[in-house]
């Protein structure tokens, strides 16, 4: 079901009413060249919210914006009623699509890091993933696979107790069987308190745990639409974006 | 926060710091022990393994400070404005937190590199003529000043150094801020940034001092007998004052850039 890009809206209908994450007529330019156009998203708590679209899409651009990383060109993003800052950094856990671990460090330095500033860090949580993945707290982060640096991220963010995860392709880049641990990491680590925005291109691997999903496709939001609407027409949500975005 | 803050910069600096000392006073103590042997044996052989190693030392001496200050640079670039940076601005911490712990970080481990040299100089030093001869130099010259006034002199001396350097970091910091700016060649036009800053910042300075000369006679005055010389006992004095004048301009520099960094990294922020 494909939405007017002027009224693109998703309210989810949560358990509340109160929104974790609000974006009103955000706007994205770098330079003349427009990422994100007049974007309204609201999710509120004890949603999976899928942001799906093609590579370039503009997927990342709007995590950032949630993050703080990204100033809008106008509009704006609140979380919990914050602009990005301090305040919203306390409640979103961020995983970032991109490996920032410093690999001089230790994975245990990353544990204490986290511990040190983020209140809602359970760190009987973090070991307790860490020693199912058999990685030693005291590995050096430089000597760790590909794979393993990415579960290490994945489990230091899910190792919180935040309002909102920001998972920016998380699955993008490991194995099959990597992301089937991050997938039910991912679920059985998420509360109906908490919401989660996952953003990826590998759908038919995430559509199994998403409620809603947003379409994205050259920085504007063509579909927003609850899963289980569109798996009521007979498509799945992996069909139904390979045939919006055919070639 | 703050506190946690310094308590993981230092952490993850001091392991790269202690190497490069270690080298370093490893090296000194071989070269002195080459000193010490050929100061009793006196043999010619030992002369060009000696004139070697110490011309190493003080290449190394010379690269520390310079790394230790390209280092933190580095660092901030990369935790600040490069890959880093998805770590650093994910923590739930004032941005103008994150830029007083690193310049202050830096300047610590700046102060300890050029620690390390002055001890360094100072074993190398031992027993020979020179060191004496540069301790009774400055000494003479602190008998100049007012014995009231020595100790403030080395305090202010010590403190403009320590402004000045803060004052020359901050500049690059804020030119790093500046060049994250742009959406492509973020560290090309930080480069620029820091060439262009220079030049404001010199053309500002030489501005201050034109202005300021003929309402504060003392400043360049110092020889004429209608206007310096009753300021003055001694060149001293002279340098005291000249040095309390840019170190106030230095502390307004810093002020300036800290506010300038602060600013475009909490409203201007580019991580890409």
């Amino acid at each position: 079901m494909m939405q007017n890009n002027n009224e693109n809206f998703l309210h989810s209908a949560g358990i509340e009413n109160a929104p974790l994450l609000e974006c009103r007529n955000l706007c994205k330019s770098y330079g003349a060249v427009p990422v994100l156009y007049n974007w309204n998203i609201t999710i509120t708590k004890g949603r999976v919210v899928g942001l799906l679209g093609p590579n370039g899409s503009g997927k990342t651009t709007l995590i950032k914006l949630i993050n703080g990383l990204l100033t809008p060109t106008s509009g704006e993003v609140l979380i919990c009623g914050n602009s990005p800052g301090v305040e919203s950094k306390k409640v979103i856990s961020y995983l970032t699509d991109k490996d920032a671990l410093d690999s001089s460090m230790k994975v245990v330095d990353m544990i204490n890091l986290y511990n040190d500033f983020f209140e809602d860090f359970s760190e009987v949580r973090m070991y307790e993933m860490l020693k199912r993945l058999d990685i030693h707290p005291e590995t050096k982060i430089g000597t760790l696979s590909k794979g393993n640096r990415e579960k290490v991220r994945l489990i230091l963010t899910m190792s919180r107790e935040a309002k909102l995860y920001v998972l920016d392709e998380p699955i993008g880049g490991v194995d099959p069987a990597a992301r089937d641990y991050i997938l039910d990491t991912i679920i059985k680590n998420y509360t109906p308190e908490s919401s989660i925005l996952l953003s990826t291109h590998l759908i038919s691997d995430v559509e199994r745990i998403l409620d809603d999903v947003i379409f994205v496709s050259n920085g504007q939001i063509t579909l927003a639409e609850a899963a289980d609407n569109i798996r009521a027409q007979g498509k799945s949500v992996d069909q139904l974006f390979r045939e919006t975005y055919r070639f | 926060m703050m506190g946690k803050l310094f308590k993981h910069e230092f952490k993850n600096t001091a392991r790269r710091y202690w190497y490069m000392y270690a080298i370093i006073l490893s090296l000194t103590l071989f070269c002195k022990i080459l000193d010490i042997i050929q100061l009793n044996v006196n043999s010619k052989y030992l002369n060009p393994p000696l004139y070697i190693s110490v011309t190493f030392l003080i290449i190394g001496l010379f690269f520390l400070v310079l790394l230790t200050g390209i280092f933190s640079i580095i660092r901030f670039y990369r935790e600040m404005v490069g890959n880093q940076a998805y770590i650093t601005y994910t923590l739930p911490v004032e941005v103008w937190k994150h830029i007083f712990v690193r310049l202050t970080v830096s300047i610590f481990w700046i102060i300890i590199s050029v620690a390390v040299c002055v001890i360094s100089g100072l074993i190398m030093g031992a027993g020979h003529d020179f060191l004496g001869n540069f301790l009774k130099g400055f000494s003479s010259m602190l008998s100049s000043i007012k014995t009231t006034q020595q100790v403030l002199f080395i305090i202010q001396l010590i403190l403009s150094i320590i402004i000045n350097t803060a004052s020359s970091l901050m500049m690059f910091y804020m030119s790093i801020a500046i060049g994250q700016l742009f959406n492509r060649n973020k560290a090309i036009a930080a480069a620029g940034a820091y060439v262009g800053c220079n030049m404001i910042m010199e053309v500002f300075t030489t501005l201050l001092f034109v202005l300021t000369a003929k309402r504060i006679p003392w400043i360049l005055d110092y020889n004429d007998i209608g206007f310096g010389a009753e300021y003055f006992n001694s060149g001293a004095e002279f340098v005291n004052s000249v040095m309390l004048l840019t170190g106030l301009v230095n502390i307004l520099f810093l002020v300036t850039f800290f506010l300038i960094t602060e600013r475009l990294l909490s409203t201007k922020l580019n991580i890409e």
